[in-house]
């Protein structure tokens, strides 16, 4: 019996803490469609800016770190 | 698309027609930085290693307040994160960013203002920590005359960084810059936000954040400083300093494009891990989760453009120092890369979390990645900038398995110690209590994995002074070149240059390094907009009320001992977890908790529900010597609490900080505020009397047993109400 009145506290508070949180905001459901969008788009372009990328200017650039001793004098 | 017609010039020759300039290269910033990584890195070691030591043998604290653990874990933390990582991450970004730019840094006055900021900010700390100076938030607890000088040092960094960049005479920013770059406005961000505080005095404020926005907050920054302060610079240095010792270029530049992208844009989002079946909302404990799933993908493309450098040249590892050291510290990243996301998923988590699996977890970033990086850089550094060799190959080799021994002994008992503690925990007996129910027994069963780790974390610190020996022969054997010459054309403005999109952000350093923020930022919003939206803190529950005046000045204490570093305040959903403690952990309860104290590692047991569980007397003599209450405990004693006086010369200040916070005290409460604060010590003193314990009421233990007492207890008032 006592267990039973500590599950109706409980789902009582329950209900004070998660209802309205999230509904509370207006036009919530836009949150996610712009998440989704964004995060999309994101990678569409990344992929189509590698996949565009010049092949000797990669080379160059690839090779930056060992280069960068080449003046140096003693 | 071709954003300009002309082509790209070939790789062998310069893209640029300026003529020929000479220009030296600035080693000797680079040289200090090296030098008190080492000093640090060694403080901070041992600052660790006494903190395991103390773990099985309490007395190790000298009965200091100083010295103990609570106090001593986040020096070590922040030792070892700002100082001893943060230093050898300045060496390395200041000699790779001046080679790759061909040219030196903006200005060697800036340099040297970075420097010695940076290192006064380590000596406040190494000051104000032990001191019990904190804003108890972790990674984070530093006061905030600290947290200014550090964001002025920082912009000093920032802009000696970006100017050289500018200045620069090689057209396009290698890969390692742009990791540089999103390291230097990532940490501006997020060390801003978190740091927001209204000061009470110049050595105490209270968060702008509450509760559950705090905690948000809170590891959304713990989080990224993992991602931003450990991770994105270390990736740079990776991208230089790997290529170099392997002479060899990095395996594919393209991936690094996508590695680079990925890893920022995604890493943000995922800081709510840290909070799964907390009273964070549940879709932002999804959000957390989903997004460092996704993180295993960029970062093992990170690990294997870095390893599969390597190709061709594995015998090169078996000979050089420099590529041992970085071989172990990219798999290291690799492991802990992949267990990260798996400790995201809900159901590993409930197991792991708030156990030694986590510190295993960190240590396997800390000592593997981000340790033997810096180790590697510096053996290959030193020699380079002493014109010498190494002094003892055999030497570095010697504490190359110290290290990797240090590593597996530090990380497996541990791991073990993490799941034997976590089952114990959620054990029941066949009649459905708990099979443990006295917490003690769970710490005690896993008394000799801490043993075995400190054993670990000493062999990696004997490496370390290996490694202190051997640079300071090398360095004695050579002579430092403190300006070295270079010669590059000069980079012409004029000169229109074609290539794809990314190839134009490249040369483009501002845009490129508004992008990099733009895309740090999208994740913090998308989790914080929703959750400051909603109205001011609620669910809000009506019994929850502000603390009183000794309350608040106990949870300082509180605060202040550090007492979060051991103890959870977050009771979660679990069955195991209601029946030890109590009802689970409402984020309404926590609206007037700046900070929140929700703790991320149970060495003690949780104490949310810890109000009006034992009587006064038992905190009493638990607090003054905790083997009293509890045989064989692991706790220190406290004796400074009961021979120091409360000072309530802030406590009106305090209140009425509390109240611009939006804690609902009445105006001009803060006059009573004292009088209310004497006459509850006076209650918990009679209390106290009447258990044959004589103390006076001014005694700082009495406002801390006011804070326990309170503990968790508004709900049930609640519970009261709605019955």
């Amino acid at each position: 019996m006592r267990k039973r009145t500590h599950k109706t506290v409980s789902a009582k508070l329950n209900n004070i803490m998660i209802k309205n949180s999230l509904a509370s905001i207006s036009d919530v459901a836009i949150y996610p469609v712009i998440s989704l969008t964004i995060f999309v788009a994101f990678f569409v372009l990344l992929g189509y800016m590698v996949f565009r990328a010049d092949k000797k200017y990669i080379k160059h650039m690839e090779e930056m770190p060992l280069t960068d001793e080449v003046y140096q004098k003693d | 698309m071709r954003l300009f017609t002309k082509p790209l010039l070939s790789s062998s020759s310069s893209d640029s027609s300026g003529a020929l300039e000479g220009f030296y290269y600035d080693n000797k910033i680079v040289k200090a930085f090296i030098i008190v990584t080492v000093i640090f890195g060694v403080v901070g070691m041992l600052a660790g290693r006494t903190a395991a030591l103390q773990l099985f043998w309490p007395a190790a604290n000298l009965n200091l307040p100083y010295t103990t653990f609570g106090r001593l874990r986040p020096l070590h933390t922040n030792a070892i994160i700002f100082a001893f990582v943060g230093n050898g991450m300045f060496a390395g970004v200041y000699y790779s960013t001046q080679r790759l730019l061909k040219g030196p840094m903006l200005s060697p006055i800036l340099s040297w203002i970075h420097f010695w900021g940076w290192q006064l900010i380590i000596v406040a700390a190494a000051v104000s920590l032990p001191l019990g100076i904190t804003t108890g938030k972790e990674y984070a607890e530093l006061e905030w005359p600290i947290d200014i000088a550090i964001t002025l040092v920082w912009v000093v960094f920032a802009i000696n960084f970006i100017g050289a960049i500018i200045k620069r005479r090689e057209r396009h920013m290698y890969v390692a810059l742009w990791f540089y770059i999103a390291t230097i406005v990532t940490i501006a961000m997020l060390h801003i936000v978190n740091s927001l505080a209204l000061p009470v005095t110049l050595f105490k404020s209270y968060t702008l954040f509450a509760g559950v926005q705090d905690a948000l907050v809170q590891w959304w920054y713990g989080h990224n400083a993992v991602a931003f302060f450990l991770t994105t610079p270390i990736l740079g240095l990776m991208y230089y300093f790997l290529p170099k010792a392997a002479n060899r270029p990095v395996y594919s530049y393209k991936l690094s494009i996508i590695h680079f992208w990925s890893l920022i844009f995604l890493y943000i989002w995922a800081g709510p891990h840290h909070l799964l079946y907390t009273s964070l909302p549940d879709w932002a404990q999804s959000l957390g989760t989903v997004f460092s799933v996704m993180l295993l993908a960029p970062s093992w493309g990170g690990m294997l453009n870095g390893l599969l450098t390597l190709r061709g040249a594995w015998d090169r590892v078996r000979e050089n120092p420099v590529l041992k050291f970085f071989v172990v510290a990219v798999t290291a990243y690799g492991m802990s890369t992949f267990e990260g996301p798996m400790l995201s998923l809900k159901n590993v988590n409930a197991i792991s979390h708030y156990t030694d699996w986590t510190i295993a977890h960190v240590h396997i970033g800390g000592l593997g990645w981000n340790g033997f990086m810096t180790f590697g850089m510096f053996y290959y550094l030193v020699p380079k900038m002493w014109r010498t060799n190494l002094y003892s190959v055999k030497l570095a080799n010697v504490h190359f398995w110290l290290g990797t021994l240090g590593i597996v002994f530090y990380a497996l008992p541990l791991y073990w110690a993490g799941f034997t503690q976590s089952l114990m925990w959620k054990e029941f007996t066949k009649d459905g209590f708990l099979a443990y129910p006295n917490f003690l027994e769970t710490v005690t069963q896993i008394l000799p994995m801490y043993m075995a780790r400190a054993f670990g974390g000493t062999l990696y610190l004997a490496g370390t002074l290996v490694m202190v020996y051997n640079l300071m022969k090398t360095a004695g054997t050579g002579e430092f070149l403190a300006h070295e010459y270079d010669e590059a054309p000069a980079l012409n403005h004029k000169l229109k240059v074609g290539g794809a999109f990314h190839t134009m952000l490249e040369r483009k350093p501002i845009l490129f390094t508004v992008l990099a923020f733009v895309a740090v930022l999208i994740g913090g919003v998308v989790e914080f907009v929703p959750t400051w939206l909603i109205d001011s803190n609620i669910p809000t529950i009506a019994s929850v009320k502000p603390y009183t005046p000794l309350e608040l000045e106990g949870r300082d204490i509180y605060v202040r001992e550090g007492c979060y570093n051991c103890h959870s305040q977050m009771i979660r959903p679990f069955r195991s977890e209601t029946e030890r403690y109590g009802e689970y952990s409402k984020s309404g309860e926590f609206v007037y908790d700046h900070p929140f104290q929700w703790g991320s590692k149970r060495t003690g047991p949780d104490l949310h529900r810890q109000g009006g569980k034992y009587p006064d007397s038992w905190h009493y003599n638990h607090m003054l010597e905790p083997t009293s209450m509890s045989p064989g405990s692991i706790m220190p004693a406290y004796p400074w609490l009961f021979d120091d006086e409360l000072n309530t010369t802030n406590t009106a200040t305090k209140i009425s900080t509390m109240r611009t916070l939006g804690v609902p005290y009445e105006e001009g409460y803060e006059d009573q505020a004292v009088a209310d604060l004497n006459e509850q010590a006076e209650g918990i003193s009679k209390n106290l009397a009447d258990a044959k314990i004589k103390v006076g009421k001014e005694k700082e233990i009495i406002a801390l047993i006011a804070y326990l007492q309170r503990m968790g207890t508004d709900i049930k008032n609640e519970a009261t109400a709605l019955k």
